[in-house]
């Protein structure tokens, strides 16, 4: 893609308004609140709305992410990437791509997006390291005086390191949603058919993927066997009939809960 | 000495959002705690009192729980603030500063493998599971999926939140009692079998229905259980996400150049 085509094409306007959004958004996935809204599932989606109107492909690519690092708690002082970051930079990368790149299948878009965003991913997590170290540096500043019993400067510290949080997410957002964006197109069109084919091939395998990330977390021994037994009945029904979805989810709930009671519950309960 | 209501505790719950918001790799979530029951401290010790910069002093030091388990600490610490005496300072510092690092410890434990290993994870399958099952082309079906995501990850977070901060301000002697009784590790488990039922149907869905790509229904069906069973594999020896996707993406390349 042509640089001045990029350039007369890109909406300043609209990509600063994504990069607050998304900047707001990555607070919550350690600093604020913590109550969901940066999680991949709903951010993607989001963000890819903000972005260009495309929902869909933010609702895709925040499903795939979330399976993908469904395990990344943020426990102590164990910095994960961020998941939200990689959610919300692969939807803008892949939504723009899919504009501008004339192909049959769009698989090999997504997958390029994906493995490009998770490079952004491991860099938001690491600023969120030196922000912590940032945060150290404010609280000496200001120790002196809250030991002395000056109360505005605990509010002074919250205030200094949310806003520089908030500062160097918008920064770094507003260069991947358009150096990143065009760099991700020019590079994606010099690509050679195998390597967009591989592609292709990796994001078809994304949800087995994201399956044994799940399984791996879950993982018990009466789990294990509930998930064997569930997916060959799945399987076969499927095979042969099409069931309501949401109505076989809901059975499949009500029978593990059973499961849940019999095997957690119910025995505790006869031993007590 | 004025008595602490429970819009002091409330406001002080509320505040707890920001616990991480000055996170440091010194004294963790020292600032936050303190901003949180700055409120409290103000209405026992009184604005600009040497009392309330002996307590501000106090909390400036080091501080590390779980976000939603942490208004239990507040609960007990805003309890003791309130209750002993101030004639003997030192006696008070070291018993304040006693309770708060023997609490840390259970309920960061607790609220890490409930929230991080438990609740969160399943709340966030059934969100993907919904829109995954259902097909993403269709927001409304997004909207009830984050609805239930939330709904399942909220209400508890905010409920244990919340009665925790009330119950440890309040009863604060039976609440280790409590803690102690409910079954954190047996809810854990009932969460992981749920999840467990839930993922084992998706796959089987995904695996009847995922069929119009690399070659008949037979090899795709065990390329993906390769995938499956190499990922799981590579999960448990402590192999990052990032590096299983970067393996899988060499096999593909090599794949394609193959064939």
């Amino acid at each position: 893609m042509e640089l001045q085509y990029f350039l007369t094409n890109i909406n300043i306007y609209v990509v600063l308004l994504a990069a607050f959004a998304a900047a707001i958004l990555e607070i919550d996935n350690y600093f604020v609140g913590m109550t969901l809204v940066s999680q991949p599932i709903f951010a993607g989606a989001l963000i890819g709305f903000i972005f260009n109107g495309d929902i869909y492909t933010g609702v895709l690519m925040g499903a795939i992410v979330q399976l993908l690092w469904i395990n990344a708690p943020p426990v102590g002082a164990y910095v994960p990437p961020s998941a939200s970051a990689i959610a919300m930079s692969a939807t803008v990368l892949a939504s723009s791509m899919g504009q501008q790149i004339q192909a049959d299948t769009k698989t090999p878009v997504l997958m390029f997006a994906l493995i490009s965003a998770a490079g952004i991913g491991y860099f938001v997590g690491l600023m969120d390291v030196w922000n912590r170290k940032f945060n150290t540096k404010i609280m000496h500043l200001f120790e002196d005086k809250i030991k002395a019993g000056r109360q505005s400067f605990v509010s002074m510290i919250q205030a200094a390191a949310i806003t520089a949080k908030l500062l160097r997410d918008f920064l770094v957002y507003a260069v991947v949603f358009t150096v990143g964006v065009y760099l991700a197109n020019a590079i994606y069109i010099t690509l050679p058919d195998q390597i967009i084919d591989a592609f292709g091939y990796a994001f078809w395998a994304m949800p087995a993927l994201g399956i044994a990330v799940v399984f791996d977390m879950f993982r018990t021994k009466t789990g294990e066997a509930l998930f064997a037994a569930v997916f060959a009945l799945t399987y076969v029904i499927f095979s042969f009939r099409k069931p309501d979805v949401f109505l076989f989810l809901a059975a499949v709930l009500t029978a593990s809960v059973f499961v849940v009671y019999n095997s957690v519950w119910g025995k505790k309960g006869k031993i007590g | 000495m004025k008595k602490i209501g429970a819009l002091d505790l409330l406001w002080s719950g509320v505040k707890l959002n920001f616990l991480q918001a000055s996170w440091n790799f010194e004294r963790l979530q020292n600032a936050g705690f303190l901003f949180s029951i700055i409120n409290i401290l103000k209405k026992i010790y009184g604005k600009g009192t040497p009392d309330m910069a002996a307590a501000m002093k106090r909390h400036i030091g080091f501080f590390n729980t779980h976000i939603f388990f942490s208004s239990a600490a507040l609960g007990v610490i805003a309890r003791l603030e309130e209750n002993i005496p101030n004639d003997d300072p030192a006696a008070k510092e070291r018993e304040i500063e006693n309770t708060k690092m023997g609490i840390m410890g259970p309920l960061a434990a607790i609220g890490d493998s409930l929230f991080w290993s438990g609740i969160k994870p399943f709340a966030l399958l059934i969100g993907v599971v919904i829109v995954l099952l259902g097909g993403t082309q269709r927001p409304g079906l997004w909207i009830w999926a984050v609805a239930a995501a939330f709904f399942i990850y909220n209400l508890p977070r905010i409920v244990i939140k919340y009665f925790l901060l009330f119950k440890a301000y309040y009863q604060h002697q039976e609440l280790f009692g409590l803690i102690q009784k409910i079954k954190f590790q047996d809810i854990l488990r009932s969460i992981k079998i749920t999840g467990m039922g839930v993922l084992g149907m998706f796959a089987g869905v995904f695996a009847v229905t995922n069929d119009q790509f690399i070659a008949s229904h037979f090899v795709d069906s065990l390329l993906l259980t390769a995938v499956f069973f190499m990922t799981v594999s590579a999960l448990k020896r402590k192999v990052s996400v990032s590096r299983i996707l970067m393996v899988l993406m060499t096999a593909c390349i090599i794949i394609a150049y193959i064939f």
